[in-house]
Order: C-alpha cells, then sequence, then structure tokens
C-alpha cells in the first residue's frame, strides 16, 4: 500500500471541461486578473462623464454638435462605467465559446489529486506533482477554482466536479497557498 | 500520457533556462508572430505619421492663423515614438522576466528527447509530452527555437547553446520538415 493511499486523506477529481466550464474559467481569470483600484476608477470615471455630459446637455448645449457631443460624452460613460459588470463579461463569453467550439480537440479529461502535501494533475499529455506553494496564484468565485502555476498558466477545477465534502476539503488545502483569492462566494 | 517514449528518439538535451532566456525567447515569439509589436515598426509609424503632419503644415496655415495644433500633433508621434524605441523594449523583457519568475516549474532544470511524432519534457516535478500537431507553430532564432501554442505549456523553449553545432542542424531540418509553412524564422522569415 503506497503513503498516498495509507493516508487516506486525499481528494480525486476527475473531469472534461465543458463549454459552460471553460466560459466561466475564462470570466473568472478576467475578474482574477483585475485589480479593485482599476475597476473603482474605470466605475468613477464612466459616472463622472456620465453626470458631466448631463450638466453639459441641460445647460450648456446651444446647439447642435454640443447636443451631439454631451450626449457621445454619456453614451462613452455608460459604455466604460458598466465596462467591468456587462459587455466585458459577454464579449469575454463570446470570444471563449467561440475557441471552445473551435479548438475542441485540446479540452482535453483531467485528473487532480489532492493531498496533505502535495497536488497533482494528470492529462494525456502532461503529468505534474507539486507542493501547494508552488502554486503562483489560487483563485476561487463561484463556480471554479483556479490555479496558477504560473503567470500566464493556470489549471482550472470547476467546482461541478467535487462532491460538497471534498470542496470543504480541497478549499483547506489550497489556502495553503498565500496567494489565495476568494470572490463572489458566501 | 500521449505514448512517445516507445519510439527512438531523435535528440536528447538537457537544459535549465535563465530568466534572461525565457524573456529573450518570448520577445523572439512576439517579435516573429506580430511584426506590429515590434518596437522599431511602431516607432516608425509614429515618425512616419509626424513628417505626414509636418508636410501638411503650408496648407494649415493657409486655413488657420497658427500652426499650434499640427505642432502639437508632431511632438506627440514623436514623443510616442520615442517611447517605442526606448521603453517597449524595457517593459516588454521586464514583463517576461516577471511571468518567468512567477512559475517555478519554469526555473527547473529538465530533459527534453525530440521524436519523430513529438517532444517530451522531464524535470523533478512535471512531465510534458506533447504531439507536434498540437504545437501551433515554430520560431527558429539564432539562440533558441519556440515551440508555441502547445495544450499544457504556451511557450515551449530549448536553447541551441546546449546543442553542438551538428545537433542544432539535425534539431532545425526535423523542425523544419515537421511544422513545413508554421515554421518561421527570427523577425518573419520563412524557410524556402
Amino acid at each position: 500500500m503506497t503513503r498516498r493511499e495509507q493516508g487516506g486523506h486525499q481528494v480525486v477529481v476527475s473531469f472534461l471541461m465543458t463549454r459552460e466550464d471553460y466560459v466561466n474559467s475564462k470570466q473568472a481569470a478576467a475578474r482574477a486578473a483585475c485589480r479593485s483600484a482599476e475597476i473603482h476608477f474605470l466605475r468613477w470615471a464612466g459616472f463622472l462623464l456620465v453626470v458631466t455630459g448631463i450638466v453639459l446637455r441641460v445647460f450648456f448645449a446651444v446647439n447642435g454638435y454640443s447636443r451631439i457631443l454631451s450626449t457621445l460624452m454619456v453614451l462613452l460613460g455608460t459604455a466604460i462605467g458598466f465596462a467591468i459588470d456587462s459587455w466585458q463579461p459577454a464579449l469575454i463569453r463570446h470570444q471563449a465559446q467561440r475557441y471552445y467550439d473551435t479548438h475542441g480537440e485540446r479540452m482535453l479529461a483531467q485528473t487532480m489529486i489532492f493531498d496533505e502535501e502535495t497536488m497533482s494533475i494528470q492529462t494525456d499529455r502532461y503529468r505534474v506533482q507539486l507542493p501547494y506553494s508552488y502554486l503562483y496564484q489560487v483563485y476561487e468565485d463561484g463556480k471554479m477554482f483556479l490555479l496558477y502555476t504560473g503567470q500566464n498558466e493556470l489549471w482550472v477545477l470547476p467546482k461541478r466536479a467535487l462532491p460538497p465534502w471534498d470542496l470543504v476539503k480541497v478549499r483547506e488545502l489550497l489556502k495553503r497557498n498565500e496567494n489565495y483569492k476568494r470572490e463572489g462566494v458566501r | 500520457m500521449a505514448e512517445l517514449s516507445r519510439e527512438v528518439p531523435v535528440l536528447v538535451l538537457e537544459q535549465q533556462l535563465s530568466a534572461e532566456d525565457y524573456a529573450q525567447a518570448a520577445l523572439l515569439y512576439e517579435n516573429t508572430l506580430f511584426p506590429f509589436r515590434r518596437y522599431w515598426v511602431r516607432a516608425g509609424i509614429c515618425i512616419c505619421v509626424a513628417v505626414l503632419v509636418a508636410s501638411a503644415i503650408p496648407w494649415y496655415l493657409s486655413q488657420f492663423a497658427t500652426a499650434v495644433v499640427p505642432i502639437c500633433a508632431i511632438v506627440f508621434f514623436l514623443a510616442l515614438a520615442l517611447y517605442f524605441w526606448r521603453e517597449q523594449p524595457r517593459r516588454r523583457l521586464h514583463g517576461s522576466v516577471l511571468q518567468f519568475c512567477s512559475s517555478r516549474l519554469l526555473r527547473l532544470p529538465g530533459k527534453i528527447s525530440v521524436y519523430q511524432n513529438g517532444i517530451v519534457l522531464e524535470n523533478d516535478a512535471e512531465t510534458l509530452s506533447e504531439f507536434w500537431t498540437d504545437f501551433s507553430g515554430c520560431v527558429e532564432g539564432h539562440a533558441y527555437y519556440v515551440l508555441w501554442g502547445g495544450i499544457s505549456r504556451p511557450l515551449l523553449i530549448l536553447k541551441k547553446s546546449v546543442l553542438s553545432p551538428e545537433q542544432a542542424e539535425r534539431l532545425s531540418a526535423h523542425l523544419r520538415s515537421t511544422f513545413a509553412g508554421r515554421c518561421r524564422l527570427e523577425n518573419g522569415g520563412r524557410f524556402r
């Protein structure tokens, strides 16, 4: 009996990424890449543009050109202010769906094993076993765990593949990484 | 795992990447595949626009009293050209070094076996095994081969410095015949 089998604390997850998983992972990765200062800046910039546009339209629009300009300002402010919440996720969703549809052969079945000390990932092309401290970042949202082995390399673990008791265990283990970030989870 | 190891390897090499290796190779990949991201292309475009604006100054003066607006535009585009020329390469290298430093797996020394149908990378932590068809393409520079678009790793870098001239020639020939039109030379050249 191997040490892993004797331990009895491991979590084994096998899954194949679905289209919805892929889309959710891309949206989560985009959220993980956003800094809160950038989000606040975009929202405030959008708000100020909208207010300025309305004030110009109501009080200072003397001719057709200035009316068009102030209306455009309001529209631009709305687009910038709602970028993070509305059209950016929609754009990411569209791109991810298109990529998944055209690159289905790249979505390989994965097996992830979480031990007390290490985690391993195995696909048809790749096998790695690494301690949790080797992860550059771990991000968790309502549907996904994103495991970053580097800034531009990430592995996705959809929560739907985990039973509730294993979900708690995996979260506990991943929290050992110093760059663990959790958003949108109660 | 893809069972490449049953074949006899064409070439076996051992290498360890440094941050500089990774940054140079990433830059090689980017400059070769995306010509408009090259610093001198961007700087050249900005200088051309500045010259065009300057050539329109006589016409502008015939329409308006001063040439403040075109002069501001010229200064802006020249400053942009200077930024692309001086700052962009430094920032790109810095970004790539940060990428390398963020991944502990990239720093590990590893053994790379090149097979007829694919490539296998082995180190203390990982085993990566990809068929050539898994990659989107290959870029060959004077110091590196960069295989890009793999399923498990976006950039797989092979150093030429660890190869003898004969081995490098053999590997180049193998990659050229394998990737054919998807194998590019540094700065956008193609093999004939």
